[in-house]
């Protein structure tokens, strides 16, 4: 093979490898551009959500939710003896050291004796949160702790759904907003358009309806269709009722 | 190069004449503005990438023109999408994948890899402004219909509650199959019959004045032999 075949061969590679890096250099340049706006506008959006969901007030920090949290004996009052003033028991992961959306860190972090009454609380009445709670923000209202923003996932019919719910510490569904749908479609629009999920506010625990018949009043007819979504968002808000209930030493 | 830009328009129409692209003619007609939105970027998409193919001609290798074309392709949707999220994260994240997706759509293919490798830049430009032009006013079509029938409404832009025109009655009890996929369907067949009847038309309206044009011809041919014959 002589120079000039070399050539031959080799030239269309170098050419299609100066295509590729100018490629790769629009991509870089447009994302060191963009991603700084991206960013702040995600966290702009969160944070608008998280005042919509607490009705106006301002949710404080971010705590992810353990899966396997309090029961209604024993270790709920035991957490709640330690964190005895609002500032702590809104930190309530922090006081015994509990790795948050760890089962295994949560046993670790406890002393043996906890370590033995959690295994006992959780086969037996012990409050489970199978992950729809993902995680809890604390909200305050003059100096005194008022309820949790709490982050859902909710199992809808076009697919998973991120919802924003604000309860009482007595677990009252106050307000909920919807942010994020993966299956978008007319349901979206539909629900925005009846204010469905308002139908669930002044629910707590077991009153909050998860079928539409178990509905009174003038938005019962407007929820047509869409019975798996209703019933997941019922059943979602349940379990945060339940989990903010917990939180909020109910 | 006039003519390079109708035949996008109408004589070609990439989809109700060509057929191609109606992936997303289906999936994102739900609402005008996405409709319109999504055509803007593919006319952008094909706007650049005829621009720079035509420019690159003779220095991508013709065997190599494919894989050019998609790495060029692929960067610039990538860069079109990063810019929505920026710049207009609503409409971006209705869109969904449909701006990535533009990556591989045939239209932009195929014009980039056939008619860009072969014209100059004045010409490829005409074309690719012709062809997406072509695109949106598909796309805008399908959309105005599919939303005005399917919701009652027409969005003219992403923020709810701005631009947004709900007809009284129809907004009411809209014919949501229309919204729906089989509805994209039917809407396309409805509208593609109703392009194809207007340019059958045309052309038959045309074969006519050609033909009189040319009995004419002949007549004042037949009339100056007449004065000049014997």
């Amino acid at each position: 093979m002589n120079r000039a075949d070399l050539r031959n061969l080799i030239s269309p590679f170098w050419r299609l490898g100066v295509v590729a890096v100018a490629a790769a250099a629009v991509i870089v340049t447009v994302g060191l551009a963009t991603g700084p706006v991206i960013e702040d506008r995600l966290a702009r959006g969160e944070k608008e959500l998280l005042r919509a969901a607490a009705g106006g007030l301002a949710p404080g920090e971010r705590y992810a939710a353990f899966p396997l949290t309090m029961s209604r004996t024993g270790f709920a009052e035991r957490i709640l003896a330690s964190c005895p003033d609002d500032e702590a028991r809104r930190r309530i992961s922090a006081c015994y050291e509990i790795l948050p959306d760890d089962t295994v860190g949560l046993k670790q972090g406890l002393p043996e004796s906890d370590r033995t009454a959690l295994s006992l609380l959780v086969s037996s009445i012990g409050y489970r949160n199978e992950g729809t709670v993902r995680a809890y923000y604390p909200v305050e209202s003059s100096g005194s702790l008022t309820g949790f923003v709490l982050e859902l996932s909710v199992r809808g019919f076009g697919g998973g759904m991120k919802l924003l719910a604000y309860f009482g510490r007595d677990g009252v569904v106050r307000n909920a907003v919807l942010a994020e749908e993966a299956g978008r479609g007319p349901w979206r629009e539909r629900a925005k358009a009846v204010r469905l999920l308002g139908l669930f506010a002044g629910a707590k625990g077991r009153e909050v309806p998860v079928t539409r018949e178990s509905l009174t009043g003038a938005g019962a007819d407007a929820v047509t269709g869409a019975t798996v979504t209703f019933r997941g968002l019922g059943l979602a808000l349940r379990e945060g009722s339940r989990f903010a209930a917990r939180m909020g030493g109910f | 190069m006039l003519q390079d830009f109708s035949r996008g328009l109408f004589t070609r129409n990439p989809v109700f004449v060509v057929l191609i692209g109606l992936c997303p003619a289906l999936a994102v007609t739900v609402q005008f503005v996405n409709a319109v939105v999504l055509g803007a970027c593919v006319t952008g998409a094909l706007l650049c990438m005829g621009l720079s193919v035509s420019l690159l001609r003779n220095f991508i290798p013709a065997n190599l023109r494919i894989p050019a074309v998609l790495i060029m392709l692929t960067a610039l949707t990538t860069a079109t999408d990063q810019l929505l999220k920026a710049t207009a994260p609503v409409l971006s994240s209705r869109l969904g994948i449909y701006v990535p997706l533009i990556a591989v759509n045939c239209l932009i293919l195929g014009r980039a890899g056939t008619f860009a490798f072969t014209h100059a830049p004045g010409r490829t430009v005409a074309d690719a402004l012709g062809m997406g032009g072509g695109f949106t006013l598909a796309l805008g079509l399908i959309a105005f219909f599919r939303e005005l029938i399917g919701s009652g409404t027409i969005t003219f832009f992403p923020a709810s509650g701005y631009g947004l025109i709900a007809l009284p009655g129809l907004a009411d009890s809209p014919a949501a199959v229309i919204a729906g996929p089989v509805g994209a369907f039917l809407t396309v067949g409805l509208l593609m019959g109703l392009f194809n009847v207007v340019r059958a038309v045309g052309n038959r309206r045309k074969a006519a004045r050609r033909t009189s044009d040319d009995e004419g011809e002949g007549k004042t041919e037949g009339e100056a032999e007449g004065r000049t014959g014997p």
